[in-house]
This record gives C-alpha cells, sequence and structure tokens, in this order.
C-alpha cells in the first residue's frame, strides 16, 4: 500500500467500500488492528472516510477484530 | 411510500445445522422483509466462519459464547417505515446471534462509472464519417422507391 501514491480505490474504480470484503480492509490495518492513518496509504479523504465506515462495520459483525495484544 | 435500498449483514448461530441453515436464514430474515412489505434483491449465501472475537448470546436465560457462527447478508428494498418491523423481528429470533442493517447507495441514482485510470478509450473506427454522409441519398432514392411501391400496391 505505502508504496503507490495514489489512492488504492480510485486507482481501482470502487466506488463504494464493502463491509464484507474483509481481505481489502484488513490491508488497512496495522498489527493491533486499528486503521492506518490516511497519510501513510495515500488514500484519499472521501476513500477514508468509507474505509473507516466499512471496518467499524466489519467490527461490528466480529469479521475484523477491534484490537490485537 | 417510495421505497430504499437496504442490507442486512447477520450472524447465525453455529449449533444450526449446515442442511438447515439456508431454510433458516427463509425463516429468520427474508420472511420478515417480505412481511413487512419489502423486495429481497439479493443474497450473500451465509458462511461459516471463524469471527474475530468472540460473541455471547443469551438463549432462554442462559448465555452462551460463540467461537464461529456463519455469516451472510440480505439486500432488500423496502419503505423507511417498515424498518422498525423488520429490526423486532430480528431482535426476537434466538438463532441470529447479531445483525447489522445499512443503507445501500442506489446503483441506479448514481453518475455512469469512470473507466479505470490507465485504461485507454475505444477508438472510434474513423471510416464512421464518410459513411455517415453517404448513406441519407441512397436511403432518400429507396424510401421513395419503396414508397411508390407501396402506393401501387394499396391502390
Amino acid at each position: 500500500m505505502n508504496s503507490s501514491k495514489q489512492c488504492h480505490f480510485c486507482t481501482n474504480n470502487v466506488r463504494d467500500i464493502d463491509y464484507k470484503d474483509i481481505a481489502t480492509l484488513k490491508e488497512f490495518l496495522d498489527p493491533h488492528a486499528r486503521i492506518i492513518k490516511h497519510r501513510k496509504t495515500s488514500v484519499c479523504s472521501k476513500h477514508q472516510r468509507s474505509l473507516a465506515t466499512a471496518i467499524k462495520r466489519a467490527r461490528e459483525l466480529a469479521l475484523l477484530p477491534y484490537l490485537i495484544g | 411510500m417510495e421505497s430504499k435500498a437496504y442490507e442486512i449483514g447477520y450472524l447465525l448461530s453455529p449449533l444450526v445445522l449446515e442442511e438447515a441453515i439456508l431454510a433458516m436464514v427463509d425463516e429468520l430474515v427474508r420472511t420478515p422483509v417480505e412481511k413487512a412489505g419489502g423486495t429481497v434483491t439479493g443474497t450473500t449465501p451465509p458462511k461459516r466462519q471463524a469471527l474475530a472475537y468472540q460473541i455471547g448470546k443469551a438463549i432462554n436465560h442462559k448465555r452462551t459464547n460463540y467461537r464461529e457462527a456463519y455469516f451472510g447478508a440480505v439486500r432488500f428494498d423496502a419503505a423507511p417505515e417498515t424498518l422498525a418491523a423488520i429490526k423486532k423481528d430480528l431482535d426476537l429470533a434466538e438463532n441470529i446471534l447479531r445483525y447489522i442493517m445499512i443503507n445501500l447507495p442506489r446503483r441506479a441514482e448514481l453518475p455512469a462509472a469512470k473507466r479505470p485510470l490507465g485504461a485507454r478509450r475505444a477508438k472510434a473506427p474513423t471510416a464512421d464519417k464518410t459513411v455517415k454522409g453517404a448513406k441519407p441519398e441512397i436511403t432518400k432514392e429507396e424510401i421513395d422507391k419503396e414508397i411508390e411501391g407501396l402506393l401501387t400496391q394499396t391502390a
């Protein structure tokens, strides 16, 4: 993720980030399962907002952890 | 009442047998939606998977913790006023450990998707312009002939 300077979701033409797509969401979590700042991942503001919502929805359904360690 | 698009993501108890799971989804999720006047537009089939953390659920005043569950989703269109009734039914269902109900963005109302960055726009065939200019002249004569033919047939 860090290598790209453009938003991952903009380049892949993703409009809505799905809370069920755990594999993608996991890439934006750090080892403690915290959401990584967009400064590090280069996700644009618009997608960072919907990414955060998707991660929080996935956490609610125990698809993703709230915290590790 | 104008209907909107929603999605229910649910976790079903792992104690339900694998064969009975689809019937269970129909009974616990699909029927409340349709009873409230909604129409189901799509489903994600339930899949057994490990949970990221333990979920507790009390059935008959006895609390059990679950480490895995069946996760699935149901998309539907319904009027916003009917959601409370659907929620009530889902809350009462004992085999649903947890669920979320979310708004879905309406695809039809959104503008057409952008082409991916770096993708090239399909080139229009260059021969098009000459064909367009040439076609009407031929067709006019043909139409005239056809009309005359029709007139003679009807007369």
